[in-house]
């Protein structure tokens, strides 16, 4: 016997691994100091999974936002410690970094620290035609690195300049650049990612480009990309534009969605290399039947592929092998609802397709409202615990 | 004694204080430690289980009877004529009445659990535990748990602004 509460320590340490999820071991450290001891004794880093956040563009609205936990299986009782009322976030990173925009300003900040690293304007430099705005509104954004770390880039999909680059530690004006309005020579991707060092973009058209960045050896701080190289002539074959572009066990892979008997589900491919006596080598799309320990987040602003613990399968809802996506939607009464406070989600799942070979997959369905404000749906990324 | 009645190898178990309990090997071995004594040919007199008193003996006693496996000769009618989905459903209800207990005694199974090296019976206890840590706001759990908070008021301050968010 040993302890104020009865349990000797090696127990409280057995009865601490069972704690498959994050939440649970917060609250296991907070019982007392006894418990808490045992926690900091036992501790083994947990990767934090994936949370749902609604941003909707409304300051009001965005107080009474409650993140959702698929792991825990319910929304969180307090919100978490930061965000950025009014903005919808449109990219994340990875130890709760997030990036949110209204109009033509971007903030970089970390929900669960409350650190800030940036946020500033971003106008285009282009001769602007009159009455035209020269506000460049970003869709999506992904970070090179870890956002702290010195010499960070940020590549953003902008509305109508093309690629934007930004070093985040950059005060100047000369931090950033893109691609300028109309003049590149390739489509507007649907979807980026940082990959190796080097970033990709996904076109509209399924069309795979790597972009090359240019660090100016005079002043590191400009960065900019002047060549665009299309990796491969093969598209993965999918049906319609939501396309994502992410790493999966040290591949780049694809995400593409296709309908199969009415259900929504994703397609997702893994760029191979591959050498043929006449083609000399290439890269070709595989397709991906099964996930292994990962499960894939897909969501607006976000797209990651989880590593999901045995542990966490035992009890909690995320499992390996899954994709859950946040999309827009419309109300459908027979899903289960879920209130996040300033959003409501519609649940809905493809289990019924008893498909041996296909990736089942969670969809999570958010309620868009008019033009006045928009609401998104998207994973955050917290720190480990 | 070891002995034999009914065809079926009989168990001594002697807790600490005294009792004794006659139980069948096969629910004896439900305890791992007990069944590596057995194995080890050290149970030819009454096992003594130390640390281990009378009334949580006989609680744990009633769990390995309970799950001992009925796939054997005294099983064969029950799985014969109740499905193996029912039947498990049928052992969740009944942990779930088991496990009604108050903090103590149940903290008493979980060391009792540990020692006899019994999964299911550590794997009950401990989840209920997490259970009820999962389910609670932090009063609730420290009352249930009957623990004392310990932790001085700016302590205390500091652990509720950062897990806050995991709270209910």
């Amino acid at each position: 016997m040993a302890g104020a509460e009865g349990l000797p320590d090696d127990l409280l340490g057995a009865i601490y691994h069972r704690c498959s999820s994050p939440y649970d071991r917060a609250r296991f450290a907070s019982v007392c100091r006894s418990w808490r001891a045992a926690a900091l004794a036992w501790h083994t880093p947990l990767p934090a999974l994936p949370l749902l956040l609604p941003s909707t563009g409304n300051g009001q609205c965005d107080r009474m936002t409650r993140a959702y936990s698929p792991e825990d299986g319910r929304v969180l009782g307090a919100p978490l410690p930061y965000f950025p009322y009014g903005k919808r976030i449109v990219g994340c990173h990875d130890g709760g970094w997030v990036a949110a925009t209204i109009g033509c300003r971007v903030v970089v900040v970390n929900l669960f620290t409350r650190a800030r690293l940036m946020q500033r304007d971003f106008r285009c430099r282009c001769p602007t035609a009159p009455g035209r705005t020269d506000k460049i509104s970003l869709d999506k954004v992904v970070f090179s690195d870890d956002p702290a770390t010195e010499g960070c880039i940020m590549a953003a999909i902008t509305s109508k300049c093309t690629i934007l680059l930004c070093r985040l530690d950059c005060k100047g004006a000369n931090g950033w650049s893109t691609g300028g309005c109309g003049t590149a020579n390739i489509p507007n991707p649907v979807d980026i990612t940082f990959y190796n060092g080097e970033l990709y973009g996904l076109s509209y058209a399924g069309f795979l480009h790597r972009f090359t960045i240019d660090r100016n050896k005079y002043d590191p701080y400009v960065v900019n990309w002047h060549c665009v190289q299309q990796v491969t002539t093969e598209r993965p074959i999918g049906h319609g534009g939501t396309k994502y572009i992410f790493e999966l066990r040290g591949n780049l892979a694809v995400a593409v969605p296709v309908s199969i008997c009415n259900a929504q589900t994703f397609k997702v491919f893994e760029l191979v290399a591959c050498w043929d006596s006449t083609k000399g080598s290439y890269y070709t799309w595989v397709e991906v039947t099964n996930l292994g320990d990962h499960a894939l987040f897909l969501g607006p602003g976000c797209c990651k592929a989880v590593h999901v613990s045995s542990m966490g399968v035992m009890h909690g809802v995320v499992q390996a092998n899954r994709i859950y996506y946040s999309c827009p939607g419309s109300c459908v009464n027979h899903f289960a609802t879920l209130d996040l406070g300033s959003c409501k989600v519609y649940c809905s799942g493809s289990d019924n397709l008893q498909y041996s070979d296909r990736i089942i997959s969670k969809g999570y369905h958010y309620y868009t409202y008019g033009t006045s404000w928009q609401n998104s749906c998207t994973w955050v990324l917290p720190p480990d615990f | 004694m070891a002995t034999r009645e009914a065809g079926k190898k009989m168990i001594m178990l002697k807790s600490p204080d005294g009792m004794e309990f006659e139980v069948e090997e096969a629910v004896a071995m439900e305890s791992q430690t007990i069944r590596k004594m057995i194995e080890d040919d050290c149970a030819d007199t009454a096992i003594l289980i130390p640390n281990i008193n009378s009334k949580i003996l006989s609680r744990v006693i009633e769990y390995c009877n309970k799950h001992v496996p009925t796939t054997g000769a005294t099983g064969a009618a029950a799985s014969d004529t109740v499905a193996p989905a029912a039947l498990a459903e049928d052992l969740k209800i009944w942990d779930a009445e088991f496990i009604k207990v108050n903090r103590a005694t149940r903290f008493d199974l979980i060391q009792a659990a540990s020692y006899l090296n019994i999964k299911g019976l550590l794997d009950l206890t401990s989840q209920t535990t997490i259970d009820t840590i999962s389910d609670n706001s932090l009063e609730e759990i420290r009352s249930f748990l009957s623990t004392k908070n310990d932790y001085l008021p700016e302590e205390e301050q500091t652990i509720r602004r950062e897990n806050q968010w995991a709270f209910q």
